[in-house]
């Protein structure tokens, strides 16, 4: 910190401190922290026509050619004897496709999702992905994370940069920013003032209520004088506490009839639902829905229906029923609802599974897949790709996999700038040049 | 220049997601000026394991599950050298109290598969994570659980996917290799019903061999991604691992029908067809040499020895000692014991930062430092759950974290755990008896005993006084104890090892 006003001279003076900075944002006190010799950094203001932003993503790698099935690609069918699903237009009253345009179409499990899709305010978007053409689970999903291929020197998120890099939504926020998750998700990394809450519906001390407000005072006393980097997370924590405890989660009555499955991923965008309408100054909530790595017995249609001869296990649909019931009901409740704020929901995965099934009625790790983004700000109703690359062999990256000609930062990028109100996208997305592709409206 | 480089590579805030440069992912040493660790340039942060004066309680913390009375003494009586050597012969330390009390509270522990396979399976699956908090905390043979949650980690299979495949598994695949031979656990694990099925192996077949468990073994157990092996070899591996299958209760077993015979080429080396009349065992063979190929290859050295001194000596530890340790592997055959020894010496060990606690660790240091008595682990076992880390529940085949990051947003359920621990007094379940601490049984009293007990004597003397003023606070009873034994775990100061 002693050292901000160093030889501003230096010719690569700016690009290293840039880089620098995204080696690990700045935390609290961003306006503290932010040196203020680094050049490009005008801090994204407060205004109302900023978005909130739901960020969720599917982890174990899901298989989009399943959840958005390319029927126009007739290597679609020959590739994936057992998992493709029939045209919108088959024959017959068995599972059929339901279409988004003439290419593309719904699976059976995603229909929930169609009247957002029909009011033009979900985006499709396929062939995308990270440029990054590693079919690892950890690598994939961390690159995407961080928002730079294979630059494992950047440790914070994209979204951890967004927020780093704007002023608060409301500055008196507690919480700007939390994961819905157990652990502080790699996306949020480096931002100021953001938790993982696992369940902020119960969120307390345990213990007796009559000293609990003495004892959170005692651990905020012990942490304060503390100075390992927990200490920050123990402060927030202390003062989190006291607001969520005044959002009445159990009570919380969704608009326009929502209902959110049951499951921990509706149970999370509840809360998400419930902290974004009681106005606390929540900007950014991150979740995971895992368990996307079909190996075997994908089971893209609902249990014991046939499909391609091979009778269902219902895995998949059931993994889609989940994903679409729950961004459904959100868009009933809180995008069709009253909020005090916009939101915007965007949906990747580190990567999408092999253009032919393997024998084991499942697919194996691949690359380009759909990646989704809701909100009434969203220029949607429409699948949009970069070109569709193919499945024919000749057209497969290394003869297996869709291409990725989509680089799924563009739509992130187009959010960040055009919905969260943040200019500095080379901030947010390092060393990448972000191309508009329509993403929003005005 | 570097000062500002290290603003930014460190971390300007107290925030923890900003610990990140300090952590697992850093490729860098760059910023480390004083013998903890790194320095902030913000000035601001002091090294968590700064008031650790003693190198032999140092060590206590690295290789227990957390300090007692009992094992700081024993520890004293033996010196560095003796203690750490005590416990690397972890074989020779007398356990058979423990096994017994465990087989008789939680006797499916000690079934066949076969049983296993007819038993309920959520008491399996129950009984299975009660065993192994019960172990963490009350077996003698310390450092061998620290490395069971280890390599549980590194050879990660989930509870949800293979059932009671996985007690078998943690009994006589990682249990009973943790503290011998890498090669030897790599080699259990290949053949581990409990991994066969959680990576598909058992069910991959000629000709579209399943990916799964032949990238894993690559990326995570042996060589580490991308380190060496391309996308072409992943595919090679998995034609020659084709076989690779179980049979019965998750009984390992080579099936001809399923491999390929065809010629192979794996990190260049050819495997030539073979004929329909090759025996199983020659079959077979393939997959054992691709494995050995994998032992024997100096990446995997070098993976394991970074993951193993990332778990017992630093999120970020020295390329020196991951080079040292390496070369321990290659000279001992990758013997687990002798690559500790040289993580571990006292010259490496008084110079490392401090570890955060995962939730497993602090739940097993909490019920040590606190002497509970444990009749049935269960509701205990399941309100520590509740801090995130469930054991044998992370989906993905990388494990836990080992990341600072990950752990330390989540302060709230550790403080509520503390809460829930400390005021435990069942004696069907869980029983704190508090009048361990009060002894002499007054404010004093019970700060002296917390130091003594919990702390290994080293608790400074702001956090004895924020202990008293607590306690001071109100009526001393037995409440307010506990309330103070909850606090006390609850700090800053018991968050690290």
């Amino acid at each position: 910190m002693t050292d901000e006003h160093f030889d501003a001279g230096c010719t690569e003076y700016h690009s290293l401190a840039r880089r620098d900075f995204l080696m690990s944002a700045t935390g609290f006190g961003i306006a503290a922290f932010l040196p203020t010799w680094l050049p490009s950094v005008v801090l994204a203001q407060s205004a109302t026509s900023r978005d909130i932003i739901i960020s969720v993503f599917l982890s174990g790698g899901v298989d989009g050619m399943s959840i958005v099935a390319p029927f126009g690609d007739p290597d679609y069918y020959t590739g994936r004897p057992s998992l493709a699903i029939p045209r919108p237009d088959a024959a017959g009253t068995g599972p059929k496709l339901t279409a988004l345009d003439n290419f593309f179409g719904f699976s059976p499990g995603m229909t929930p999702l169609m009247p957002a899709y029909t009011a033009g305010d979900l985006l499709v978007a396929h062939a995308t992905g990270s440029v990054n053409t590693s079919r690892s689970h950890f690598d994939a999903q961390r690159y995407m994370e961080v928002g730079k291929p294979a630059d494992p020197s950047v440790t914070s998120g994209w979204l951890g940069r967004h927020l780093a890099t704007s002023t608060p939504m409301r500055s008196t926020a507690p919480l700007r920013a939390l994961g819905l998750t157990t652990g502080l998700p790699r996306t949020l990394s480096g931002a100021p003032k953001t938790l993982p809450v696992p369940n902020p519906a119960n969120a307390a001390i345990g213990g007796s209520n009559a000293t609990s407000v003495a004892r959170s005072a005692w651990l905020a006393g012990n942490y304060a004088a503390a100075t390992d980097p927990v200490s920050a997370n123990a402060l927030d924590t202390t003062n989190t506490l006291s607001l969520l405890q005044s959002i009445n989660f159990a009570g919380y009555r969704t608009a326009n009839g929502a209902v959110y499955p049951t499951t921990s991923f509706g149970n999370a965008l509840r809360s998400a639902a419930a902290l974004i309408k009681a106005d606390v100054g929540v900007e950014a909530i991150h979740a995971f829905n895992g368990g996307w790595d079909t190996h075997a017995t994908q089971g893209p249609v609902a249990r014991g229906v046939v499909v391609g001869g091979v009778t269902s296990s219902g895995y998949m649909h059931d993994k889609m029923m989940d994903l679409s019931g729950t961004l459904a009901a959100f868009y009933a409740d809180v995008v069709q609802g009253n909020t005090p704020y916009g939101v915007t929901v965007v949906v990747v995965s580190e990567f999408g599974r092999n253009a032919r099934e393997n024998g084991n009625n499942g697919t194996d790790h691949g690359r380009g897949n759909v990646a989704f983004a809701m909100g009434k700000k969203i220029a949607g109703g429409k699948v949009i790709t970069n070109g569709w690359p193919g499945l024919a062999r000749e057209n497969l990256e290394n003869g297996q996999d869709l291409r990725v000609t989509l680089d799924h930062r563009d739509i992130l990028a187009e959010v960040v700038q055009n919905r969260l109100g943040n200019p500095n996208l080379s901030m947010v997305f390092p060393g990448f040049v972000a191309k508009m592709r329509g993403v929003t409206q005005p | 220049m570097p000062s500002r480089r290290r603003f930014f590579a460190l971390g300007a805030s107290a925030a923890a997601a900003l610990a990140t440069s300090r952590t697992a992912d850093a490729q860098t040493t760059k910023g480390r000026t004083g013998p903890f660790g790194p320095t902030s340039p913000a000035g601001a942060q002091k090294e968590a394991a700064a008031d650790w004066k003693d190198p032999l309680l140092r060590l206590v913390r690295r290789i227990t599950m957390g300090l007692t009375s009992e094992e700081v003494a024993l520890a004293r009586k033996l010196g560095y050298a003796g203690y750490l050597d005590y416990h690397l012969k972890a074989h020779a330390i007398d356990d058979a109290a423990l096994d017994t009390t465990i087989a008789t509270l939680l006797p499916m522990t000690v079934l066949t598969p076969q049983q296993l396979g007819a038993g309920d399976q959520g008491e399996i699956a129950n009984q299975l994570s009660d065993s192994v908090l019960y172990r963490a905390a009350f077996s003698k043979r310390q450092l061998k659980e620290r490395m069971v949650e280890f390599w549980t980690d590194h050879f990660t299979v989930s509870l949800n996917k293979v059932g009671y495949l996985k007690m078998v598994d943690d009994r006589d695949v990682i249990r009973a290799n943790a503290m011998g031979k890498f090669p030897a656990l790599l080699k259990a694990t290949s053949e581990s019903g409990a991994m066969l099925v959680y990576l598909d192996q058992n069910r991959s077949r000629t000709p579209t061999p399943n990916q799964n468990y032949a990238r894993e073994i690559m990326e995570l157990h042996t060589l580490g991604v991308d380190r060496g092996y391309t996308q072409i070899d992943v595919a090679e591996l998995s034609r020659i691992l084709t076989g690779w299958t179980t049979t019965g209760p998750g009984t390992f077993s080579f099936n001809t029908v399923f491999h390929d015979r065809g010629a192979k080429t794996f990190l260049g080396k050819a495997f030539p067809a073979m004929a329909n009349t090759a025996t199983v065992a020659m079959q077979k063979s393939e997959g054992d040499e691709a494995i050995q190929m994998l032992v024997d290859h100096p990446n995997t050295a070098n993976h394991i020895s970074l993951k193993m001194a990332r778990w017992l000596l630093a999120y970020d530890p020295p390329q020196s000692v991951v080079d040292a340790t390496a070369a321990t592997y290659k000279a001992t055959g990758g013997d687990i014991p002798s690559m500790i020894r040289t993580i571990l010496s006292a010259k490496n060990l008084t110079v490392s930062p401090a570890k955060y606690k995962r939730p497993f660790h602090l739940a097993a240091s909490a019920l040590r430092g606190l002497g509970a008595q444990v009749a049935n682990v269960r509701s205990v076992r399941q309100r520590a759950d509740q801090m995130g880390q469930p054991m044998f529940y992370w989906e993905q085949p990388n494990g836990y974290p080992d990341r600072i990051e990950w752990w330390s947003g989540l302060v709230l359920g550790r403080w509520s755990f503390m809460a829930d621990v400390a005021n435990r007094n069942t004696a069907a379940q869980t029983r704190i008896d508090s009048m361990l601490f009060r002894s002499p049984d007054n404010a004093d009293g019970v700060v002296a005993q917390i130091n003594a007990r919990v702390f290994g004597g080293e608790m400074t003397t702001t956090f004895k006084s924020q202990l008293l003023t607590y306690l001071k606070a109100g009526t001393y009873t037995d409440a307010r104890v506990r309330e103070t034994l909850s606090l006390a775990l609850s700090a800053k100061e018991f968050q690290w090892f």
